[in-house]
Formats: structure tokens, sequence, C-alpha cells
């Protein structure tokens, strides 16, 4: 797993943290650094992430669009949602002139 | 979708199970966001998805141009409606004609096609009910039903308004009176009874010949009274076996 958005409301099945093995009987060495990747993961998730491109969105990112820097672009949608799933787009720039498009995969 | 926000905008997509839905939330240090410089009582309309600006009523009047008179109803010189109004107008049936025969005559109301001599109707001046007395200067009868009626008593007061043919059977000596009216006439059919007699002076002035008639003693004898001004004229017509 690499980030939050692949992490499972079910408790075993969380097996790893960016490939760091946490499953049953896994090296005590492994702990600590799987503790810092979550919360990095958190720290990542809860942050703006900055986009002045075509980027596609995973589930619980929050995306600050910017059209001005390198013109307009499209914030595409996870194209495989499950109910409940977030996506936020904010603005760090006007998208008066350069709009932003979303694609909304539904 | 194209989103052409001029900043202080924020959009969460949500996956309600079948599609992306979303919310428009503004900058939590610009609040709404408007455009123009709209002022306190102005109408709020959406310029795009997004945004809000205030129009004045007479904007709102031009946005909307609804002319009173041609667009809305403009108020009546008499005022608008008042409660009860429509009400009334509830009352009204469908396409009402005050000139349907139907409707008309179910009020209780004459038509004037209900009329054979509609003039003659409306030129009635007198009541012509049961109890009344109309006067009619040269009508033309063609059959009278006298009603019949029957005198008791030995001292009745003989009046044609009981009927204009009255039979008496004497269950006594009797001494009639007198309750004509000028101009009004009666037939009397008297039965003596067991040889009963009839003193005639409170009723009849004048006999035809001076003197009253003498009972049959079988069968009726047939007297004719009739009134002219205060007097009661009296003729005897025969007997009948």
């Amino acid at each position: 797993m690499s980030g939050v958005d692949e992490y499972s409301t079910t408790p075993g099945s969380n097996t790893t943290i960016n490939s760091i093995d946490i499953a049953e009987g896994c090296a005590p060495s492994g702990i600590n650094n799987a503790i810092r990747q979550a919360m990095a993961d958190t720290a990542s998730n809860l942050a703006w992430l900055e986009k002045t491109t075509a980027y596609t969105a995973v589930r619980y990112n929050s995306v600050l669009c910017d059209t001005v820097t390198t013109g307009a672009f499209t914030l595409t949608l996870p194209a495989t949602p499950a109910n409940g799933d977030w996506v936020r787009v904010g603005s760090s720039s006007s998208w008066a002139s350069n709009n932003l498009t979303i694609g909304r995969n539904s | 979708m194209t989103l052409s926000d001029a900043g202080n905008v924020s959009y969460l997509f949500v996956f309600d199970g079948t599609t992306w839905q979303y919310y428009v939330t503004a900058d939590d240090t610009t609040g709404v966001i408007t455009s123009g410089t709209p002022v306190a009582n102005d109408f709020a309309r959406f310029t795009d998805a997004s945004t809000i600006e205030g129009r004045s009523y007479a904007e709102v009047k031009a946005d909307l141009s609804l002319e009173p008179g041609t667009d809305i109803q403009a108020a009546l010189a008499e005022g608008v409606f008042a409660d009860g109004d429509k009400t009334k107008l509830d009352g009204i049936e469908a396409s009402a004609d005050v000139t349907d025969v139907t409707n008309v005559t179910a009020a209780g109301a004459l038509m004037d096609s209900e009329c054979t001599s509609l003039a003659d109707v409306k030129a009635l001046d007198q009541s012509v009910v049961t109890t009344a007395s109309p006067t009619f200067v040269q009508p033309t009868v063609k059959a009278v039903i006298e009603t019949r009626y029957a005198v008791t008593g030995t001292t009745p007061a003989i009046d044609p308004a009981n009927g204009g043919i009255q039979t008496w059977t004497l269950s006594g000596n009797s001494t009639p009176t007198d309750s004509l009216g000028d101009g009004e006439s009666v037939t009397l059919h008297i039965d003596d009874g067991t040889a009963y007699t009839i003193t005639w002076t409170s009723l009849v002035g004048e006999w035809i010949g001076g003197t009253a008639p003498t009972l049959a003693t079988t069968g009726y004898s047939v007297v004719e009274l009739w009134k002219v001004n205060t007097t009661v004229y009296g003729a005897g017509l025969g007997d009948l076996s």
C-alpha cells in the first residue's frame, strides 16, 4: 500500500504499509517504519496537492488546481469509486481564463 | 464539466454509488461569491453555477419582464380580490346562463316562453288566487260549477261565499239572517223537515209576488235570493218532488 486511499477498513486486511510488512509475525524492526509511513500517509491525505497539469485523483485527495501557470487542464476523478469516496478540488488561481475540466468518469 | 470560477471556491465531489455528486463551498473568508455590488434588500440571482449577484426590485421586474395588465392581472379599479370572492365564484356553475330555462325554472321563476299570452300576464293588476275576489269587466265563462253547501241550524247566516247552491233541511222552526253582499245571489233548496217553518224577515226584504213561498211538505222547495244595494229580494221558483 502506498497511501490512505489503499488502506482497508478491515484491520486484518492491512498487511503492509507502502510495502512495509506489518502482517502477524512481522519483523519488529519494521514497526517503527510502518508507524512513520502511516503518519506520512495521513498527513499527505490531509494536505492539498498542488497541480498545474492533468492529474488523475485517487479517493480522499484534496487537489488545488492552478490553471494560470501552465494553462487549462483536466482533473480526472477515480474511475472505479466506491460509495462514499470523495475528492476535494480547490482553486489556487482563477479558472476564469483557463478553465478547469473535471473528468467525472460517471 | 468545466469550471470557470474566479477563485475562492472549492468543490467536494462525493460518489453516491452511481455518480459523482458535487457540492460547492466558498472560501470562508469571502462568504458567498457575488458579482456586482449587492446591497441590503436586493434579490439574489445566479449568474453561473456558483456566483450570485444582487438585483434591485426594479431590476427584478425587468428580469421577469412581467407587465401588469399584460402578463399578470393588474389591480382592478374597484380593488383586488378579497377573501370570500373566490368562494363566490366557485359557487357559479360552469357556463352559467341566467337565461337557461332549466335553471330559471328550477329556481322557481317564470320564463316568458312559458306564458301563452305574455302581455296579458304582465298586465295582470289584481290577485287571482283562490281566496281573492278579482273583478273582470266582461268575462266569457263557458261553465260555472257552483259549490254546493249544506245549511245547518235554525238561525243560519245565508252567505253566498259558502256556495252558490245551498241545501237546507230544517231541524226546527228557523230564522235565517242576511250575509249577502250587494249584487250577490244564492239558490236555496229547502226541505221543511217535520213541517217546520221559516221566518224570513231577518233575511228577505221583498218577495216577488209580495209573499214568501209556502214550503212543500215533501221534497224541496227552491228559493232564489239576490241583493240589490241593501235589500235582499226573494223568489220562490217552485217545488221538487
